[in-house]
């Protein structure tokens, strides 16, 4: 039998006779066949729009789940100076209006930025330097004086830091108990603000109203940012020494002094409050709340409240004191039953009375300067917005230092400091593409038990652990910005798509092969982030 | 790693690439990304053998080929046969460790290439069979299958195909045989589609996986849509991803996390829209 061509010419090694393709079908220059093309949009993440500070959440959140702790830090710190204090005090705004809380529960952004944060402890920020000649007052070294003197020090300027107390820190140091907030946190926190922006510290030096004009000759601009350093007292009880207003005690207690007395009534339901009244339980003291309201209505953080009650602490609620008499020794207190008029707490029926060694009073602070002439001053923090919280006297900070920049011409007034999150959308949860996330239970710090921790101030979280970090940070979708994930390099069926996961601009770590997309908008559907636009390819 | 896929780490699954750009499948074709994937699984050392099929057609024209590995097209009845022969060739010269792919439609599969398979799956033949499975003849304009469920519209079922006729069990065929491996599953679902996959890898002798693959226009869908519904075929339980274990019987590896209902599965789709609501209601009953 003859043999075929084909066999021939293959047992003789020569194919050149066969059908046989060897080019690559990269030449068909398929991206014609398309209408629309992918490209990337970054949006708002939910609790980026929540929080003060405007700290892009998703973005920072994104290079700790790339294994990038020291980038994460870098741009953490870009929007808040103060990472191991928040992520311990702040009230996480952020957390309340997470995506993920629809999805199961809401991240742990709390915790993590207080990992980063400590991380940060042992790496001072990049020091600046001082290049600019004017020279800047700053009153008051609480979170929103440090923040101003932080993003002004960052443009260059020579800071000079006016605080009446021993050291800095504010409310931080001097009303935020030491089980919240361990101290030796807070002063490396502040030193390492210090010394990278070579700020100059001025303790026990307080600034009255009338130093301002002599302070003008000196300091181009002053920031006012005294916060509100006295307590309220209630207008119907009289004033004796043994009612003290919360922030004196605490004061007292944060510098070490003697407490007289063992049997205390704290009025008030906020932080301040509880913050007491846990306190001088920890120094031995039998301590009971009265709270006018009921507990649902107490403007204390709620995880406080939780944490008191599994304390043991009493809170006495719709109770009022109406009356306070002074005995030989201590006090004699008229309860009565609170009563609501016209949405006005007042008295109603008498309960009983009791005695306590020392009343405090816990119900607003008020500031203890008084300026004659309305002055055109530049303000920050409590001192300016009244009484609020850690994050909103940072933002404060924050906004003060871009006045003084806009004031001096360094800034173009359209431009700041604080990001504008209006030139961008929101992502909601509906627009997250979640199947390829599993429902999983949020990571929590480690909590000392109730019994032990009642008696000590030692801090009652524990950090979490980097194996702690890594799992909760996977529960994070980082809505609105593109993490490199790679989900839709891994679903596009033309191999149209690349990733460059050390570029840094969000909008450019996914390159798209225009000439070979067939525009199936599967990437889009697809990225869980909903970063992936189609738009009209012309 | 390098084969685990997690939302949060796709991009740690192998950067090789044995499919190219430029080929000729529609936009977002559930079976050119089928393709993609098990070739980054079983690698380099592979050769692909195909019948007629979309396939045959996406692989490109003289003198072109999407594929980076050997590819051998055949005629539509006997992918299997020749399989075969690629796989004693390769034995023959001590080449044990090349995989040989056999890769078809369901039309090649379930009705005219089913004598070659039945007859390589009783010779035990040393190779991947894998069914890539859009429901229809789509490479010449979508006529039905056996493989295309009752209800469904194609050129040649425009009323919908009748009930009665019901999509072939081809697993229970198979498992019929005694095949090495024997799974159903869909890149939709990417963690069990590259476990699956990896196991059939690493064992030896006939393995046959059964995947589901979106056509966008035979299905009647946006192409943006495509793995989504493939998804929700999975989530209504109309295709189930299964598995043989060792004592040979099927069983589900991948219970949905949010099942739904086989109307909501039709429903996202053009090509079921003339099925009645007491036959989508005879469906449900099958599968509950
Ligand atoms: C008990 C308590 C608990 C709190 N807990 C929390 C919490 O858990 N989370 C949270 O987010 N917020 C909390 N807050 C609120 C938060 O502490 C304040 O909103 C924040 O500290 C305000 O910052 P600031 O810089 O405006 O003022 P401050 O922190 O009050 O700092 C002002 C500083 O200015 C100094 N100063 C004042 N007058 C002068 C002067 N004339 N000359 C020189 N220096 C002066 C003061 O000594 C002080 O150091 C709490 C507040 C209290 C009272
Ligand atoms: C013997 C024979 N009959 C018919 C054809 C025409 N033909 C080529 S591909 C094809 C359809 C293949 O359908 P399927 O196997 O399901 O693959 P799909 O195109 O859907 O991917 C047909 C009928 C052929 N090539 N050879
Ligand atoms: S999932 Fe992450 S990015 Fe999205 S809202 Fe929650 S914390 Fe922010
Ligand atoms: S899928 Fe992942 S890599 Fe792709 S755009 Fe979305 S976030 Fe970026
Ligand atoms: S998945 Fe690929 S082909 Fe489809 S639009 Fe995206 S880049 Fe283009
Ligand atoms: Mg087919």
């Amino acid at each position: 039998m003859t043999e075929l061509k084909y066999v021939k010419a293959i047992k003789d090694g020569d194919f050149r006779g066969l059908p046989i393709s060897r080019a690559s079908t990269a030449v068909n220059m398929t991206g014609s066949w398309k209408f629309f093309r992918p490209h990337l949009v970054s949006k708002n993440s939910p609790c980026r729009e929540a929080c003060p500070l405007q700290i892009p959440i998703a973005a920072y959140l994104g290079r700790l789940a790339e294994g990038k702790p020291s980038a994460a830090l870098a741009l953490l710190r870009e929007f808040n100076p103060m990472p191991a204090v928040t992520g311990r005090v702040c009230p996480n705004f952020c957390q309340n209006a997470c995506n993920r809380m629809e999805f199961d529960e809401a991240v742990s952004v709390g915790e993590l930025e207080r990992y980063l944060g400590d991380l940060g402890l042992e790496q001072a920020p990049d020091p600046v330097t001082v290049n600019r000649t004017e020279k800047i007052a700053i009153i008051g070294a609480g979170p929103a004086g440090l923040s101003a003197a932080t993003f002004l020090a960052r443009r260059g300027f020579k800071i000079t830091l006016f605080e009446q107390a021993p050291a800095a820190g504010g409310l931080l140091r001097y009303a935020i108990p030491a089980y919240r907030l361990p101290r030796a946190i807070l002063n490396r926190e502040i030193d390492n603000l210090l010394k990278s922006y070579q700020i100059d510290l001025k303790c026990e030096c307080r600034i009255g109203p009338d130093e301002t004009s002599q302070l003008a000759t000196e300091y181009s601009r002053i920031i006012w940012a005294p916060g509100l350093q006295s307590s309220r007292l209630p207008a119907a009880w009289p004033r004796l020494p043994l009612i003290k207003g919360a922030l004196e005690v605490l004061s007292a207690i944060s510098r070490g002094a003697d407490i007289n007395g063992q049997r205390f009534l704290v009025v008030g339901g906020g932080n301040a409050a509880l913050d007491t009244a846990r306190s001088l339980r920890r120094l031995g003291k039998e301590v009971e709340i009265i709270y006018r309201r009921t507990l649902a209505e107490m403007p204390a953080y709620a995880a406080e409240i939780k944490q008191a009650l599994a304390e043991g602490l009493v809170i006495h609620t719709e109770e009022v004191i109406e009356n306070v008499k002074p005995l030989t020794t201590g006090l004699q207190l008229f309860i009565h039953k609170s009563r609501k008029i016209n949405e006005q707490i007042g008295a109603g029926e008498f309960l009983r009375t009791a005695t306590a060694d020392c009343l405090i009073a816990a119900i607003g602070q008020e500031s203890d300067l008084r300026f004659n002439e309305h002055n055109n001053f530049i303000t920050a923090g409590d001192f300016a917005h009244g009484a609020a919280s850690v994050a909103e006297a940072l933002a404060s900070g924050r906004r003060a230092a871009e006045t003084v920049l806009q004031q001096l011409g360094i800034l173009p007034v359209p431009e700041n400091i604080t990001p504008d999150l209006k030139s961008k959308s929101r992502i909601e949860y509906k627009q997250l593409q979640l199947d390829y996330y599993a429902k999983k239970p949020a990571v929590k710090m480690a909590e000392l038990d109730s019994l032990s921790r009642k008696e000590n101030f030692s801090e009652i979280h524990q950090t979490l652990s980097s194996e702690q970090m890594q799992i909760e940070i996977e529960r994070c979708f980082h809505c609105g910005s593109c993490t490199a994930c790679g989900i839709c390099w891994f679903f596009c069926p033309d191999v149209a798509i690349a990733l460059d996961r050390e570029e840094s601009d969000l909008e450019s770590r996914v390159l798209f092969d225009y000439d070979h997309c067939k525009g199936c908008g599967q990437c889009a559907a697809i990225c869980p982030r909903g970063v992936i636009e189609m738009e009209e390819d012309n | 790693m390098e084969n685990d896929f997690s939302a949060a780490h796709a991009w740690q699954i192998t950067s090789a690439e044995h499919m190219e750009c430029g080929h000729m499948a529609c936009p977002g074709c559930g079976a050119s990304l089928s393709m993609r994937h098990t070739l980054k699984i079983l690698g380099a050392q592979t050769v692909v053998v195909m019948p007629a099929c979309c396939w045959a057609i996406i692989a490109g024209g003289q003198p072109t080929t999407a594929l980076s590995v050997p590819l051998l097209h055949t005629p539509f009845a006997v992918a299997a046969a020749a399989a075969s022969g690629v796989r004693r060739a390769l034995t023959a010269q001590g080449k044990k460790d090349v995989q040989v792919l056999c890769w078809a439609g369901d039309g090649g599969t379930f009705d005219i290439g089913l004598q070659g398979i039945s007859g390589a799956a009783e010779r035990h033949e040393d190779m991947i069979y894998i069914c890539y499975d859009n429901e229809a003849y789509m490479n010449t304009g979508i006529q039905q299958s056996s493989a295309t469920p009752h209800g469904a519209w194609t050129t040649t079922t425009p009323g919908g195909k009748e009930f009665q006729y019901a999509k072939k069990d081809i697993l229970a065929i198979i498992k019929a045989h005694n095949p090495s491996y024997l799974a159903s599953a869909t890149i939709a679902y990417p963690e069990d589609f590259y476990a699956k996959l990896n196991r059939a890898k690493a064992a030896s002798g006939f393995r046959f996986i059964h995947l589901l693959a979106a056509c966008p226009s035979g299905w009647k869908i946006d192409s943006q849509d495509a793995l989504k519904v493939t998804r929700m075929a999975v989530d209504s339980g109309v295709f189930p991803l299964l598995e043989m274990d060792d004592k040979g019987r099927l069983q589900q590896t991948c219970k949905p996390e949010n099942p739904i209902s086989v109307k909501t599965y039709l429903q996202a789709q053009g090509r079921f829209k003339l099925m009645p609501e007491n036959e989508i209601a005879a469906w449900q009953q099958e599968i509950s």
